[in-house]
């Protein structure tokens, strides 16, 4: 059974606004609570259920968009061509890298679309992955999985079964804001789950 | 645009009372242990504390890094059975299992979703029998196809004998194998039909990949993983194991070159000097294996000899002449336990040559500096502190098998662990490493040494049927284009037939069948999960239940035989191998009893299996029993498992036991090790025998290309891809990181033909031409290119050429030359795709 803390308001921006940033985000109730009163109905166990592209996967559907929160992970004047920041999102048990890789990327986001983020976490068995400035590469101690920040953090080569869950990002105000992931994150059943 | 991450928001638990199997994974020669847990959909999942999951895991708490556990969203899916009812099913690798504890590859790690589902990209399975129908397959019963199948073979054995019936088959374990499926294969075509036209799924013979190694008496599993955690020394000699044999290389060589092994090494070894062990890596490439390798050992205690392509004969040879020069051989079990050594000193360590000759030579034709061929000699057999004798364990794989000279390479590498006394005590071995796993057990097929090469005869016109089972020659076999041209040609002239036969009997499509094999056509048969480019082709298409979907047995590297147990029904009316070789022989039993033709009815009796364990049991009671403690009175095959039954499979879970299985005091026992305690080697003396040869040069057939184009052309497997992605196609995790075949060329090179990381280029020689994409590297040496073989959008066995080793019929798949043609590039994959190098990644 999912629960999640009780987030306190934030003032709403422009851009959450434009986003139409769901009313639980605004209003700071949990998600739990949020269902309730959306009519999704309380106690039932909530499971696998997104049906996409015409995959029922699960026993359930649920909401297919959680309420990942809105947060500021950085300052984009603070980040530096060539050297990786750290965060974390969606909450404190998940480290995120934050890379300003000086050339256009897809997703990249800020004045040179050049901005990213990704799970610290590697996806093959959870140790937490470092960065290779001279090469680029994102590469896991372990046993040596890698992922190409520049390309949506892709598997380059190695032994994790997905490719590096992948931060959504929005530039605000001169800050980098992130909205929600692409991909679980190693150890999790959902993203937005509450651990100890 | 961004890269493909899974629809899946969450992933359910199993629940505590979720069904439990235990299986292997199917792909590689490892064979990691899994552990399924199954229950309804619809019913309750498991929840986060422990005792709410089957897996007994505290899932409220953040998992710890390795210990901690994780389910993939490639790790979930949900099938349905044949009665309606959908299943979740979780596939995870078990984390005491002393093959991989806890290790999961990229490929085992995501066999949930390669499962067939009805509704995923899995869907894609074949589910029913298809016959050839005007100008398409059409699906049809199994009492229509078999009987037309029947038919037409007993036609083809009656009238112009069993050697007109071709066959290409797997023999190897895992999917699409296995013990029991093995066995039926070996019935039908060798008891039953009893042709001798015969070829295996990845060479066109009827041959063992190893012969230089068994006719030495030294049978090509004989050491545990558990060698590879004690070993001094580590050599992987044509293999890129943390690709290709991943799990063994990351979970039982990395701890040992990292050191963590030591404490277990002392334990084991009082009084002798322990460290973390050194490898040698033989390769013309630098590989992922080289550079993990570094990573994990340091780089002084890694080896690389980049060795120019085919050249492993005189490499090796070299490496022994400086190991009996410096006296480091083991004399006392050169001594007591082989034969021949005379030989090997003459022709193989040309002891009638001086040194330092010996060693240009070398230098010469394989490009390794004399230093490295010493240092080399060193790590592999100077003894330690002590005068204790170095733990050296010396592992081989297809850059070997498919090399320049088959037969020599692996005596080669063979012999130098007879001259260094590498072989029958813990942390040494010389074997191969396996790509599939083995599974072998069947009648004997009666074939001649060096085997009947194939792919010519039927070329030529030779044969009316050809029955392919669980394999793809129009993809995978030696110059690869002559086989879809003979699958094309001489299939036409049968579809023609077939065509204009319309709502007729069977009697009428037999004899139009009959009148084009009588003409140059080929009745091909085909049996296999997908419908892939060979079955295609086909008349008849038998659809086949894949791994998971009938229980199986295999063994692995060190020969540990499991139980794969069934975990879900084969799509739509799909039958395991055996079940449908079965049907076709009570086919044959039938019209050949019909007509009073009692001999040859009898040929196919007996095949009347229900369940698998039947097929094994039988298979297994073809092997003479080895009776007796350490001593083997019959050393027979080392796959040996008489008296072992799925009961006793299942209570010794994911361990099962090591082959060959002995029968001590009435007890079933396994087989750690081979040649220990004085069990001998294979051969009539129980001594190992040496052979010695000379570098040999490269065949006519690939000097003929290499004259002609610019690149050395190999090619070999890419981690994230299974042989011809079978599977992967429809795994969006896989297939979008190979769209098309990668072909790594040199950043040299490339310059030189304007080609960019992610371009496509065309490659090309005299027997064909495939169509790749451009991964520039540092990793493989100037005017050489590595290709991903067997990539279904574009084969590298188009460029292969048609030479085999003529000792033993077995293909240089890892030797040609081509040209490279740029063709351009296409946005959606150059732009979109990695082109790091991946030995730029540690």
């Amino acid at each position: 059974m999912e629960t999640e803390e009780p987030r306190s308001s934030t003032p709403v921006t422009q851009g959450e606004q434009d986003r139409g940033v769901s009313r639980a985000r605004r209003e700071g109730i949990s998600r739990r609570k949020f269902l309730t009163l959306a009519g999704a109905g309380g106690g039932a166990v909530l499971v696998a259920g997104a049906a996409v592209a015409g995959y029922e996967i699960g026993t359930s559907s649920r909401p297919s968009l959680a309420a990942f929160p809105a947060t500021t992970l950085a300052r984009l004047s603070d980040l530096k061509v060539g050297q990786v920041s750290h965060a974390r999102y969606p909450d404190d048990h998940s480290p995120v890298m934050i890379f300003k890789l000086g050339k256009t990327v897809p997703d990249g986001v800020g004045p040179n679309s050049d901005v990213v983020a990704y799970s610290s976490i590697c996806t093959h068995l959870g140790c937490t992955v470092t960065w290779k400035a001279q090469t680029g590469v994102i590469s896991c101690p372990c046993h040596f999985s890698s992922f190409d920040p520049a390309r949506g953090g892709i598997m380059i080569v190695g032994h994790a079964t997905t490719n590096l869950p992948q931060v959504m990002l929005q530039v605000e105000d001169g800050k980098l804001v992130a909205t929600g992931m692409r991909g679980l994150i190693w150890g999790r059943q959902t993203n937005l789950q509450t651990l100890r | 645009m961004t890269v493909y991450h899974s629809a899946k928001t969450s992933i359910p638990l199993p629940p505590a009372g979720a069904q439990k199997l235990k299986t292997v994974c199917h792909y590689c020669i490892v064979g990691c242990s899994y552990d399924v847990y199954k229950w309804p959909v619809g019913s309750p999942d498991g929840g986060p504390n422990p005792g709410q999951n089957a897996l007994g895991v505290d899932f409220t708490q953040a998992q710890q890094a390795v210990a901690g556990t994780w389910i993939s969203p490639e790790q979930h899916t949900v099938v349905q059975e044949r009665d309606g009812t959908r299943y979740n099913l979780v596939i995870v690798p078990n984390k005491k299992a002393a093959v991989n504890g806890g290790l999961a590859s990229v490929r085992g790690g995501t066999l949930a979703a390669s499962l067939y589902a009805p509704d995923k990209p899995t869907s894609n399975r074949l589910g029913y029998p298809l016959v050839y129908r005007g100008r398409d397959q059409t699906p049809t019963t199994w009492e229509d196809s078999a009987e037309l199948v029947a038919r037409v073979v007993k036609h083809s054995i009656d009238n112009h004998g069993p050697d007109s019936v071709f066959m290409k088959f797997f023999d190897h374990g895992g999917g699409g194998g296995g013990f029991e499926n093995n066995w039926a294969v070996g019935r039908f075509f060798f008891d039953g039909i009893k042709t001798r036209m015969l070829s295996i799924h990845n060479r066109p013979a009827y041959n063992s990949e190893v012969h230089g190694s068994r006719d030495m008496g030294v049978p090509e599993l004989n050491n545990a993983y558990l060698d590879a955690e004690l070993a001094d020394t580590i050599v992987l000699w044509g293999a890129n194991s943390y690709e290709t044999q991943s799990n063994y290389y990351l979970h039982h060589m990395v701890p040992n070159l990292r050191g963590e092994t030591a404490q277990r090494k002392r334990q084991l070894f009082p009084g002798e000097a322990v460290r973390s062990a050194k490898m040698i890596v033989a390769d013309p490439r630098v590989t992922t294996t080289v550079a993990t390798a570094r990573a994990a050992a340091g780089r002084d205690n890694v080896l690389h000899l980049q060795l120019k392509p085919g050249t492993d004969i005189a490499l090796l040879n070299a490496i022994g002449r400086v190991v009996l020069e410096n006296d480091w051989q083991d004399q006392a079990f050169i001594g007591q336990r082989t034969e021949n050594v005379d030989e090997y000193k003459a022709k193989g360590l040309q002891v009638g040559r001086s040194i330092g000759d010996v060693l240009a030579e070398a230098e010469t034709i394989t490009g390794v500096p004399r230093a490295d061929i010493q240092k080399a000699a060193s790590w592999i057999a100077q003894p330690k502190q002590g005068k204790k004798r170095r733990r050296t364990l010396l592992h081989y794989e297809k850059g070997m098998i498919w090399g320049l000279k088959n037969y020599e390479n692996i005596s080669s590498i063979v012999s130098l662990a007879l001259l260094t006394g590498s072989l029958g005590k813990p942390g040494t071995g010389c074997s191969r490493l396996g790509g599939h796993q083995e599974g072998y057990v069947r009648p004997d097929s009666h074939t001649p040494r060096p085997a009947t090469y194939i792919d010519p005869l039927l070329a030529e016109g030779q044969g009316r049927v050809f029955w392919v089972g669980g394999c793809n020659p129009s993809i995978t076999t030696l110059n690869a284009q002559r086989m879809r041209d003979v699958l094309e040609d001489r299939g036409n002239i049968v579809r023609r037939a077939l065509d204009d036969v319309r709502s007729a009997s069977i009697d009428d499509q037999v004899k139009a069948i009959i009148q084009a094999v009588d003409g140059g056509g080929l009745f091909i048969v085909v049996q296999d999960l997908y419908r892939t480019k060979t079955a295609e082709k086909a008349h008849v298409v038998f659809p086949a239940a894949a791994w998971g979907e009938s229980p199986m047995t295999s063994i692995n590297g060190e020969r540990r035989l499991r139980l794969y147990e069934q975990i879900q029904d084969p799509p739509g009316d799909a039958r395991p191998d055996w079940a449908i070789l079965g049907l076709v022989a009570q086919k044959l039993n039938q019209l050949y009893q019909a007509e009073g033709n009692a001999t040859m009815a009898a040929q196919f009796s007996g095949f009347d299996w229900t369940t698998a364990e039947q097929v094994f049991v039988e298979g297994g009671n073809a092997f003479a029993p080895i009776e007796g403690a350490a001593g083997y009175q019959k050393p027979g095959p080392i796959e040996s498992y008489t008296g072992v039954t799925y009961g006793l499979l299942r209570r010794l879970g994911h361990d099962g036991i090591q082959t060959p299985v002995r029968l001590v005091s009435g007890k079933l026992q396994g087989t750690v090790r081979l040649f220990e305690n004085g069990n001998p080697f294979r051969t009539d003396s129980g001594k190992a025998r040496f052979k010695g040869f000379a570098w040999p040069g490269y065949p006519a057939e690939v000097k003929a290309q290499l004259d002609k184009y610019p690149f050395f052309y190999t090619n070999g497997r890419i981690n994230v891809a299974w042989q011809t992605m079978y599977n992967d196609v429809n795994m969006p995790f896989q297939s979008e990181r190979v769209p098309l075949a990668w072909l790594e060329i040199h950043p040299d090179d490339a310059g030189g033909l304007q080609v960019e990381a992610g371009d496509l280029v065309e490659v090309f020689n005299d027997y064909g031409a495939a169509n790749a994409v451009a991964y520039v590297t540092p990793g493989v040496r100037p005017g050489m290119v590595f290709m991903q073989f067997a990539h279904p959008r574009g084969t590298a066995n188009s460029v292969t050429t048609p030479y085999v080793d003529p000792a033993t019929t077995i293909p240089y798949y890892k030797g040609s030359a081509v040209g490279v043609r740029k063709l351009g590039s296409l946005p959606a994959i150059k732009d979109h795709l990695s082109w790091i190098p991946v030995v730029d990644t540690v």
